[in-house]
């Protein structure tokens, strides 16, 4: 299931805040995508280091989607993958 | 990931101290040329070549404008594009130590207080910037594909223009060579059209979308306006040094188109933020391209023959408007930002690095650093009286030297306290680390 935040029209830092308390917020098969109008370096190397995979693709409402989920849970990963597909 | 040439590389940052205690420094060397113009007085106004003035404009433009731009390259140069100034921690302390000794040296020999120290000044001053125009040339040709690091390069190899002349009439100055005043309208245009005004315009391509929630600059505006700016430059200055005065106005004019265009697409920008929220580093940067549009205005008026801009009132309203309208008000706004988003940031990465996130709670960007609103309104008090002195003179000097100090003493305590709430973060951080 999908979790929606958009972040693309917030000052630094309250993207990044907003993001990481997002992503510890998944329940079980829940994924975080994030409408984000740069790339957000700072968040991934937080992301990796909290156990979370993320991957970021060209949005269409703003310029990057990112994706996020728990490492450790493939349903979440395969709902990604789905949504990527569409 | 998406290679995105245009963002911001964080994990290639400096360290903090490199960027922050220029920063900090900075505001005092400035609060030291308003202390200037202040005990001065009247006679700074007198003319152009008053010493007093050509003190407190440098401890302005080199003390507080230089030292935090270089402080900006060491920092912007790596994070946007990846491509670090080689040498950093060194080339950090020596540029630094140089710039900011060599403003006062300058300012006490120039302006006839210590003249023998006008000789210092040049070589604290050529050392310095000549060990940073080499290391950040050489970042800057690695950084060429992306547009900010572009500017930047431009910017430094201005830079090299404006130290090289400066350093040369400053040797003037101490009797080592002949004096060339004709010079200093080219060390002028090639430090404010050049120096400041490229590098305020490569760092806007990525500052002002980001802090102040625009929409991005248009791609040719990133691509070619720097690049036109600076062989705008060359023209202007081939025309003024023999090649004939349709050169010098051919160059001249697309100065002024250039900043004219960039000025009006930056207040566009800003008329189309996301959220209208009042933003102290906003108003900064649009006094400043407000000052700027007037600024350019003047020259194209003074070109097309309407206006005497070597007369001393407008020569002066020109060097405020352009000095401390334009470059002060943007990097002042930007300070509001970047001091305290830096700061943050190396915060998250300590924390980060312990392994305590979630498990401790830092302050953010505005409780680092509330909104300065009062800060914002003593600047623009200040741009105002510096205005009123240059027509009224007489005791309106020293008022407006005093608000110019006080504009730059507030900032200084102002990023003091930022770097204050770091310290205290940053020990509670290391506390829970045990």
């Amino acid at each position: 299931m999908e979790r929606l935040l958009d972040v693309s029209e917030l000052e630094p830092c309250e993207p990044l805040e907003l993001s990481l308390a997002a992503a510890e917020d998944l329940g079980p098969g829940e994924y975080l995508r994030v409408l984000h109008r740069r790339e957000p370096f700072p968040l991934y190397r937080i992301l990796d280091d909290r156990g979370f995979a993320h991957r970021t693709v060209p949005g269409e409402r703003t310029a990057f989607e990112i994706f996020v989920w728990r490492r450790t849970d493939p349903e979440a990963r395969r709902a990604v993958d789905h949504a990527l597909d569409r | 990931m998406i290679p995105g040439a245009g963002d911001l590389r964080f994990d290639r940052m400096p360290p903090l101290w490199v960027p922050l205690r220029a920063f900090v420094a900075a505001p005092l060397l400035g609060a030291a040329g308003g202390v200037t113009l202040s005990a001065v007085g009247p006679a700074a106004f007198a003319q152009r070549w008053a010493p007093g003035l050509i003190a407190a404009a440098h401890l302005v433009t080199v003390g507080f404008l230089t030292l935090v731009m270089v402080g900006a390259i060491l920092q912007v140069l790596p994070v946007v594009t990846g491509v670090p100034v080689p040498g950093t921690r060194r080339v950090g302390p020596i540029t630094q130590l140089g710039i900011a000794l060599g403003a006062v040296a300058l300012a006490a020999g120039v302006g006839g207080t210590l003249p023998e120290l006008s000789g210092v000044g040049a070589v604290l001053l050529g050392v310095g910037l000549g060990v940073f125009t080499v290391a950040a040339l050489a970042g800057a040709w690695q950084a060429r594909r992306n547009p900010t690091g572009r500017a930047m390069g431009l910017s430094v190899a201005s830079l090299v223009a404006v130290a090289g002349l400066g350093v040369f009439l400053l040797a003037g100055h101490a009797g080592w060579l002949t004096l060339r005043r004709d010079l200093t309208d080219v060390h002028l245009a090639w430090a404010l059209a050049g120096w400041v005004g490229l590098l305020v315009m490569g760092v806007s391509f990525q500052v002002v979308p980001m802090f102040q929630v625009t929409p991005t600059y248009p791609k040719v505006v990133e691509r070619f306006l720097p690049a036109l700016g600076f062989a705008g430059l060359i023209v202007w200055t081939a025309g003024r040094l023999g090649a004939g005065p349709v050169l010098a106005t051919t160059g001249i004019l697309t100065v002024v188109a250039v900043f004219g265009a960039y000025a009006v697409t930056t207040l566009r920008l800003q008329s189309r933020r996301r959220r209208k929220l009042p933003d102290p580093t906003t108003d900064a940067w649009r006094l400043g391209m407000g000052s700027l549009l007037v600024a350019v205005s003047m020259v194209a008026a003074s070109t097309m023959g309407a206006l005497d801009l070597a007369a001393t009132p407008p020569t002066l309203v020109f060097g405020v408007l352009a000095v401390f309208g334009f470059g002060v008000s943007v990097i002042e706004g930007m300070l509001y930002k970047i001091v305290p988003f830096l700061s943050w940031l190396h915060l998250q990465n300590v924390i980060t690095s312990r392994d305590l996130v979630g498990r401790v709670k830092i302050r953010n960007m505005r409780q680092l650093l509330p909104p300065p609103r009062g800060h914002f309104t003593a600047h623009a008090a200040a741009l105002g009286m510096l205005l009123v002195a240059v027509v009224l003179r007489g005791f309106w000097v020293r008022l407006a030297g005093l608000a110019v100090a006080v504009d730059f003493g507030w900032l200084a305590l102002i990023l003091i306290g930022v770097v204050r709430r770091h310290h205290e973060d940053r020990r509670s951080i290391m506390a829970s680390v045990g």
